[in-house]
């Protein structure tokens, strides 16, 4: 059957969704990530299913460990019924994380799947259930091969050049 | 509020300037890439701010000394507002480099955002003003089983197999 208009809104907005929670997590914006989940929202991260609060009070000393985080978003395969979808996010998440503990400096990067429940409730598109898949990972050293081009340096707070420019 | 047909259709078509402008890059086409900017846009790459006829000169300079370049756009995050909009495009943007004084034939890959703000005149959408900020980078040299000759004849300019339709 072929898509409606309606259908294509839901699926743009429930893609933002996953957009928004990526730059949340990635400048550490937890006001932002937290939008994206309904209130009653259950996250299974691995191991149980967290609440938003728990999720966040998990993810957010979890992220402070790395010195940076980029959440690279591919596959966005939404399926909308009514008031409700299912959508599957690929994601390549880049971790560069600190020397510590005798380990260089180094990338963790993983492939990751976010399987979701989402619910449209007043009007707005927000994940009800997700649960994460790891679908592979590797560490990967960096080699010192001569610097780049100098570039502004992104930041993980408010003080990101993406604020300035609204 | 949920989105309207107009916001669809503008996201569409800011979306399809990102990605000219990364085709653009990487195939050095010039004309394609000055169909990108209002021509009073400011480009902020830190390393280099400017007009864009500057920002043309620069690029021509600079990605010469690349034998490829890939810029991959995944996230598209744009916020319209009538006639403007703020946009936010995660791309990994791979240099290959020949083997110099510096090191070995290598890839450059950085992890950029750019954030735009997009404007439509005369109802079409161009950046209006860029900045490019840089995340991390990484330098990982090419295994000899890479040869740069086998890529199903791709290539940097109007001769690549993609310009044929």
């Amino acid at each position: 059957m072929a898509k409606s208009v309606e259908t294509l809104q839901a699926e743009s907005e429930i893609r933002d969704v996953q957009r928004r929670y990526c730059r949340g997590v990635d400048r550490m914006d937890f006001a932002m990530v937290r939008d994206c989940f309904h209130p009653d929202a259950a996250l299974d991260y691995g191991d149980s299913d967290l609440s938003v609060d728990e999720f966040v009070g998990w993810a957010e000393p979890g992220l402070r460990t790395y010195s940076m985080t980029t959440h690279f978003i591919g596959n966005q395969l939404v399926e909308v019924s009514g008031e409700t979808a299912w959508a599957e996010h690929y994601v390549v998440a880049y971790h560069r994380c600190p020397a510590a503990g005798g380990v260089p400096e180094h990338d963790f990067i993983c492939n990751f799947r976010y399987a979701d429940a989402m619910e449209r409730r007043d009007g707005q598109w927000r994940i009800a259930r997700r649960v994460l898949l790891v679908d592979s990972w590797r560490r990967v050293p960096l080699d010192d091969l001569g610097p780049g081009p100098t570039m502004k340096p992104g930041r993980r707070d408010a003080g990101d050049l993406s604020n300035a420019m609204r | 509020m949920p989105k309207s047909i107009d916001d669809l259709l503008a996201e569409s078509a800011i979306k399809d300037v990102q990605l000219r402008y990364c085709r653009s890059a990487d195939r050095m086409d010039f004309d394609l890439y000055r169909t990108c900017f209002h021509p009073d846009a400011v480009l902020d790459f830190s390393f280099f701010t400017g007009s864009v006829d500057e920002f043309m000169e620069m690029a021509r300079e600079s990605l010469a000394r690349f034998t490829v370049t890939t810029h991959a756009t995944a996230n598209q995050l744009i916020e319209v507002d009538g006639d403007c909009a703020w946009c936010e495009f995660y791309t990994t943007a791979t240099h290959r480099i020949a083997a110099d004084g510096n090191g070995p034939e290598r890839d450059y890959v950085a992890a950029v955002r750019y954030i735009d703000r997009m404007e439509r005149r005369d109802g079409e959408w161009r950046i209006a003003r860029r900045q490019c900020v840089l995340d991390w980078a990484r330098s990982d040299p090419v295994p000899e089983y890479c040869d740069g000759a086998k890529t199903g004849g791709a290539r940097r300019d109007s001769s690549d197999p993609s310009y044929s339709r």
